[in-house]
Protein backbone atom coordinates (compact mmCIF):
# COMPACT_ATOMS: atom_id res chain seq x y z
CA UNK A 1 0.00 0.00 0.00
CA UNK A 2 1.39 3.18 -0.99
CA UNK A 3 0.68 5.36 1.84
CA UNK A 4 1.64 8.79 0.09
CA UNK A 5 2.67 9.71 -3.16
CA UNK A 6 5.29 13.01 -2.32
CA UNK A 7 5.44 15.26 -5.12
CA UNK A 8 8.63 16.74 -3.93
CA UNK A 9 11.15 17.81 -7.07
CA UNK A 10 14.25 17.32 -4.86
CA UNK A 11 13.02 14.05 -4.37
CA UNK A 12 14.70 12.44 -1.22
CA UNK A 13 16.20 14.77 0.87
CA UNK A 14 16.88 15.43 4.22
CA UNK A 15 13.32 16.94 5.46
CA UNK A 16 11.91 13.43 3.74
CA UNK A 17 14.16 11.38 5.30
CA UNK A 18 14.10 12.76 8.68
CA UNK A 19 10.70 13.50 9.21
CA UNK A 20 8.02 11.99 7.20
CA UNK A 21 9.02 8.58 6.96
CA UNK A 22 9.12 8.56 10.87
CA UNK A 23 5.28 10.60 10.60
CA UNK A 24 4.29 8.36 8.24
CA UNK A 25 5.65 4.97 10.13
CA UNK A 26 6.56 3.95 6.74
CA UNK A 27 8.84 0.70 6.10
CA UNK A 28 10.01 1.62 2.40
CA UNK A 29 10.78 4.63 -0.14
CA UNK A 30 10.00 3.99 -3.62
CA UNK A 31 11.90 6.54 -6.12
CA UNK A 32 9.36 6.87 -9.16
CA UNK A 33 11.71 9.05 -11.65
CA UNK A 34 12.55 7.77 -15.19
CA UNK A 35 15.92 9.67 -14.71
CA UNK A 36 17.56 8.94 -11.57
CA UNK A 37 16.12 4.86 -12.56
CA UNK A 38 19.14 5.00 -15.33
CA UNK A 39 21.23 7.44 -13.88
CA UNK A 40 24.13 6.84 -10.99
CA UNK A 41 24.73 9.60 -10.07
CA UNK A 42 21.32 10.72 -9.08
CA UNK A 43 20.58 7.06 -7.99
CA UNK A 44 23.72 7.60 -5.40
CA UNK A 45 22.83 10.76 -3.91
CA UNK A 46 19.67 9.44 -3.47
CA UNK A 47 21.02 6.30 -1.67
CA UNK A 48 22.99 8.72 0.68
CA UNK A 49 19.64 10.61 1.52
CA UNK A 50 18.00 7.48 2.19
CA UNK A 51 17.98 7.16 6.21
CA UNK A 52 18.94 3.77 7.50
CA UNK A 53 16.06 1.03 8.37
CA UNK A 54 14.07 2.56 5.28
CA UNK A 55 14.74 -0.23 2.26
CA UNK A 56 14.79 2.26 -1.15
CA UNK A 57 13.43 1.19 -4.44
CA UNK A 58 14.67 3.50 -7.66
CA UNK A 59 12.55 2.25 -10.41
CA UNK A 60 11.16 4.19 -13.72
CA UNK A 61 7.37 5.33 -13.43
CA UNK A 62 6.30 2.53 -15.48
CA UNK A 63 8.11 -0.03 -13.63
CA UNK A 64 7.13 1.96 -9.68
CA UNK A 65 3.42 1.42 -11.27
CA UNK A 66 4.39 -2.60 -11.10
CA UNK A 67 5.93 -1.91 -7.84
CA UNK A 68 2.53 -0.17 -6.07
CA UNK A 69 0.50 -2.95 -7.60
CA UNK A 70 2.50 -5.77 -5.99
CA UNK A 71 0.40 -8.08 -3.79
CA UNK A 72 3.58 -8.25 -1.92
CA UNK A 73 3.02 -4.87 -0.85
CA UNK A 74 -0.66 -4.81 -0.12
CA UNK A 75 0.03 -4.58 3.65
CA UNK A 76 3.53 -2.77 3.68
CA UNK A 77 3.24 0.98 4.31
CA UNK A 78 5.02 2.22 1.57
CA UNK A 79 6.03 5.83 0.98
CA UNK A 80 6.60 6.77 -2.56
CA UNK A 81 8.27 10.17 -4.16
CA UNK A 82 8.18 11.52 -7.79
CA UNK A 83 9.80 14.89 -9.25
CA UNK A 84 6.01 16.12 -11.36
CA UNK A 85 2.47 16.14 -11.03
CA UNK A 86 2.31 14.24 -13.75
CA UNK A 87 4.28 11.36 -12.72
CA UNK A 88 2.17 11.34 -10.04
CA UNK A 89 -1.00 11.22 -11.88
CA UNK A 90 0.66 8.42 -14.04
CA UNK A 91 1.17 6.19 -10.90
CA UNK A 92 -2.00 7.41 -8.55
CA UNK A 93 -4.46 6.21 -11.81
CA UNK A 94 -2.74 3.51 -12.51
CA UNK A 95 -2.80 1.73 -9.37
CA UNK A 96 -6.31 2.59 -7.97
CA UNK A 97 -6.75 1.07 -4.54
CA UNK A 98 -3.23 1.03 -3.61
CA UNK A 99 -2.61 4.38 -3.47
CA UNK A 100 -4.04 6.00 -0.08
CA UNK A 101 -3.30 10.04 -1.09
CA UNK A 102 -1.09 12.36 -2.64
CA UNK A 103 0.84 14.95 -1.62
CA UNK A 104 2.20 18.25 -3.82
CA UNK A 105 4.64 19.43 -1.67
CA UNK A 106 7.26 21.15 -3.99
CA UNK A 107 7.07 21.57 -7.68
CA UNK A 108 8.92 23.48 -10.62
CA UNK A 109 12.03 24.73 -9.08
CA UNK A 110 14.21 22.18 -10.82
CA UNK A 111 12.24 21.10 -14.20
CA UNK A 112 13.86 23.33 -16.62
CA UNK A 113 10.81 24.43 -18.12
CA UNK A 114 9.61 28.28 -18.89
CA UNK A 115 9.06 29.85 -15.85
CA UNK A 116 6.87 32.65 -17.55
CA UNK A 117 4.17 29.46 -18.63
CA UNK A 118 4.20 28.36 -14.87
CA UNK A 119 1.34 29.16 -12.28
CA UNK A 120 2.12 29.47 -8.50
CA UNK A 121 -0.38 27.58 -6.59
CA UNK A 122 1.10 28.15 -3.57
CA UNK A 123 4.50 28.98 -1.98
CA UNK A 124 6.88 25.70 -3.40
CA UNK A 125 4.08 24.78 -6.33
CA UNK A 126 4.64 26.24 -9.20
CA UNK A 127 3.06 24.55 -11.86
CA UNK A 128 4.25 23.90 -15.53
CA UNK A 129 1.31 23.44 -17.71
CA UNK A 130 1.65 19.52 -17.96
CA UNK A 131 1.69 19.64 -14.18
CA UNK A 132 -0.97 22.05 -13.88
CA UNK A 133 -3.57 19.45 -16.05
CA UNK A 134 -2.39 16.62 -13.69
CA UNK A 135 -3.33 18.38 -10.94
CA UNK A 136 -6.81 18.94 -11.95
CA UNK A 137 -7.15 15.11 -13.23
CA UNK A 138 -5.69 13.90 -9.37
CA UNK A 139 -8.27 15.54 -7.90
CA UNK A 140 -11.06 13.91 -9.37
CA UNK A 141 -9.62 10.69 -8.42
CA UNK A 142 -11.53 10.23 -5.64
CA UNK A 143 -8.51 10.03 -2.74
CA UNK A 144 -7.36 13.05 -0.84
CA UNK A 145 -4.75 15.65 -2.87
CA UNK A 146 -2.67 17.63 -0.26
CA UNK A 147 -0.56 20.12 -0.23
CA UNK A 148 1.99 19.66 3.12
CA UNK A 149 5.28 20.84 2.97
CA UNK A 150 6.71 19.91 6.73
CA UNK A 151 4.74 17.11 8.94
CA UNK A 152 4.32 19.79 11.32
CA UNK A 153 2.77 22.27 8.59
CA UNK A 154 -0.95 22.69 8.11
CA UNK A 155 -2.94 20.42 5.24
CA UNK A 156 -4.01 22.37 2.13
CA UNK A 157 -7.03 20.47 -0.36
CA UNK A 158 -5.05 20.97 -3.94
CA UNK A 159 -8.68 21.43 -5.11
CA UNK A 160 -9.14 24.45 -2.68
CA UNK A 161 -5.89 25.63 -4.27
CA UNK A 162 -6.98 25.21 -8.05
CA UNK A 163 -10.06 26.49 -7.35
CA UNK A 164 -8.52 30.04 -6.54
CA UNK A 165 -6.25 30.25 -9.30
CA UNK A 166 -9.71 30.11 -11.52
CA UNK B 1 12.63 24.16 27.52
CA UNK B 2 15.58 23.55 25.14
CA UNK B 3 17.89 26.66 24.92
CA UNK B 4 21.03 26.35 22.56
CA UNK B 5 23.54 29.09 21.52
CA UNK B 6 25.86 29.31 18.59
CA UNK B 7 29.19 31.33 19.22
CA UNK B 8 31.49 31.72 16.25
CA UNK B 9 34.68 33.61 14.70
CA UNK B 10 31.95 35.34 12.12
CA UNK B 11 28.69 34.23 10.77
CA UNK B 12 29.16 30.83 11.09
CA UNK B 13 26.26 31.18 14.28
CA UNK B 14 23.85 33.02 12.18
CA UNK B 15 24.43 31.03 8.88
CA UNK B 16 23.51 27.57 10.76
CA UNK B 17 20.55 29.34 12.66
CA UNK B 18 19.02 30.13 9.21
CA UNK B 19 19.97 26.80 7.81
CA UNK B 20 18.05 25.72 10.96
CA UNK B 21 14.63 27.72 9.84
CA UNK B 22 14.80 26.35 6.56
CA UNK B 23 14.73 22.78 7.52
CA UNK B 24 13.08 22.61 10.78
CA UNK B 25 11.18 26.08 10.10
CA UNK B 26 11.84 26.98 13.94
CA UNK B 27 15.03 28.49 14.89
CA UNK B 28 13.29 30.37 17.97
CA UNK B 29 15.36 27.88 20.45
CA UNK B 30 18.66 29.12 18.84
CA UNK B 31 20.39 32.05 20.27
CA UNK B 32 23.39 33.06 17.24
CA UNK B 33 26.21 35.36 18.38
CA UNK B 34 28.69 35.90 15.78
CA UNK B 35 32.14 37.06 16.76
CA UNK B 36 34.89 39.79 15.93
CA UNK B 37 32.49 41.51 13.33
CA UNK B 38 32.94 44.61 15.00
CA UNK B 39 35.52 45.76 17.97
CA UNK B 40 32.13 45.08 20.26
CA UNK B 41 32.81 42.55 23.46
CA UNK B 42 30.68 39.59 22.71
CA UNK B 43 31.48 37.74 26.02
CA UNK B 44 28.42 39.64 27.82
CA UNK B 45 25.63 38.00 25.39
CA UNK B 46 27.07 35.11 26.50
CA UNK B 47 26.67 35.53 29.99
CA UNK B 48 23.71 36.76 29.07
CA UNK B 49 22.08 33.17 27.35
CA UNK B 50 23.58 31.69 30.46
CA UNK B 51 22.05 33.45 32.85
CA UNK B 52 18.86 33.08 31.10
CA UNK B 53 18.69 28.95 31.79
CA UNK B 54 16.81 27.74 34.88
CA UNK B 55 16.98 24.54 36.14
CA UNK B 56 14.24 23.18 34.21
CA UNK B 57 16.15 23.98 31.10
CA UNK B 58 18.27 21.55 28.82
CA UNK B 59 21.20 24.16 27.38
CA UNK B 60 24.22 23.41 24.56
CA UNK B 61 26.67 26.14 24.12
CA UNK B 62 28.13 25.37 20.21
CA UNK B 63 31.11 27.10 19.47
CA UNK B 64 33.15 26.62 16.00
CA UNK B 65 36.80 25.87 16.92
CA UNK B 66 38.56 23.92 19.74
CA UNK B 67 41.21 26.17 21.22
CA UNK B 68 39.64 29.41 19.40
CA UNK B 69 39.40 32.23 21.38
CA UNK B 70 35.63 32.22 20.87
CA UNK B 71 35.80 28.40 22.44
CA UNK B 72 38.00 29.75 25.32
CA UNK B 73 35.63 32.71 25.92
CA UNK B 74 32.99 30.39 26.66
CA UNK B 75 34.70 28.38 28.80
CA UNK B 76 35.85 30.90 31.27
CA UNK B 77 32.11 31.33 31.44
CA UNK B 78 31.84 28.05 33.34
CA UNK B 79 28.83 26.40 31.04
CA UNK B 80 28.52 23.63 33.22
CA UNK B 81 28.44 25.42 36.75
CA UNK B 82 24.63 26.24 35.07
CA UNK B 83 24.08 22.97 34.29
CA UNK B 84 24.97 24.14 30.26
CA UNK B 85 27.06 21.59 28.10
CA UNK B 86 29.59 22.87 25.63
CA UNK B 87 30.33 21.15 22.38
CA UNK B 88 32.94 22.58 19.72
CA UNK B 89 33.51 22.22 16.47
CA UNK B 90 29.90 22.97 15.43
CA UNK B 91 28.19 21.95 12.52
CA UNK B 92 24.60 21.84 11.02
CA UNK B 93 23.87 18.38 11.88
CA UNK B 94 24.89 18.16 15.63
CA UNK B 95 22.86 21.12 16.01
CA UNK B 96 19.77 19.52 14.48
CA UNK B 97 20.18 16.29 16.24
CA UNK B 98 20.13 18.23 19.79
CA UNK B 99 17.29 20.25 19.06
CA UNK B 100 15.39 17.24 17.64
CA UNK B 101 16.64 14.78 19.69
CA UNK B 102 13.81 12.22 22.09
CA UNK B 103 16.31 12.15 24.24
CA UNK B 104 16.36 14.12 27.19
CA UNK B 105 20.09 16.10 26.59
CA UNK B 106 22.58 15.03 29.06
CA UNK B 107 26.31 14.54 28.88
CA UNK B 108 25.74 10.88 27.48
CA UNK B 109 23.21 11.60 24.91
CA UNK B 110 24.79 14.67 23.50
CA UNK B 111 28.08 12.73 22.95
CA UNK B 112 26.08 10.21 20.64
CA UNK B 113 25.03 13.33 18.95
CA UNK B 114 28.06 14.63 18.30
CA UNK B 115 29.64 10.89 17.06
CA UNK B 116 27.03 11.02 14.52
CA UNK B 117 27.47 14.31 13.60
CA UNK B 118 31.24 14.22 13.59
CA UNK B 119 30.77 10.91 11.82
CA UNK B 120 29.05 12.83 8.68
CA UNK B 121 32.01 14.43 8.06
CA UNK B 122 33.25 12.67 5.22
CA UNK B 123 34.32 12.78 1.34
CA UNK B 124 31.46 11.71 -0.93
CA UNK B 125 31.56 9.86 -4.00
CA UNK B 126 28.88 8.57 -6.48
CA UNK B 127 31.26 5.73 -7.39
CA UNK B 128 31.44 4.56 -3.82
CA UNK B 129 27.67 4.61 -3.26
CA UNK B 130 25.99 1.73 -0.93
CA UNK B 131 23.96 -1.11 -2.48
CA UNK B 132 20.96 0.13 -1.21
CA UNK B 133 18.38 0.74 -3.91
CA UNK B 134 20.22 -1.79 -6.07
CA UNK B 135 18.05 -4.06 -4.23
CA UNK B 136 15.55 -6.51 -6.14
CA UNK B 137 11.73 -6.41 -5.64
CA UNK B 138 12.17 -9.31 -3.47
CA UNK B 139 14.41 -8.00 -0.84
CA UNK B 140 11.88 -5.02 -0.89
CA UNK B 141 9.09 -6.83 -0.34
CA UNK B 142 10.60 -9.36 1.99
Amino acid sequence: MIVQIRVDDRLIHGQVALLWGKELNTKGIVVANDHAAQDKTQAATLKMACPQGQRLLIRSVKDAIGVANDPRGKDMRIFMLTQTVADAYEVASNCKGNVQAVNIANVGRFDRSDDAKKKLLTTGVNLNPEDLEAARKLCELGIPVIHQVGTTDAKTKVADLLAKLG
Amino acid sequence: MRKFLIASHGTVASGIKSAVKILTHDDSAITAVDCYLDESDFTPRIQEFIDSVGPDDEAVIFTDLLGGSVCNKVMQLEPEKHGILHVTGVNLITVMGCLLSDEPLNAGSVDEIVKTGASLIQRVSADEGEEKGDESDEDFFA
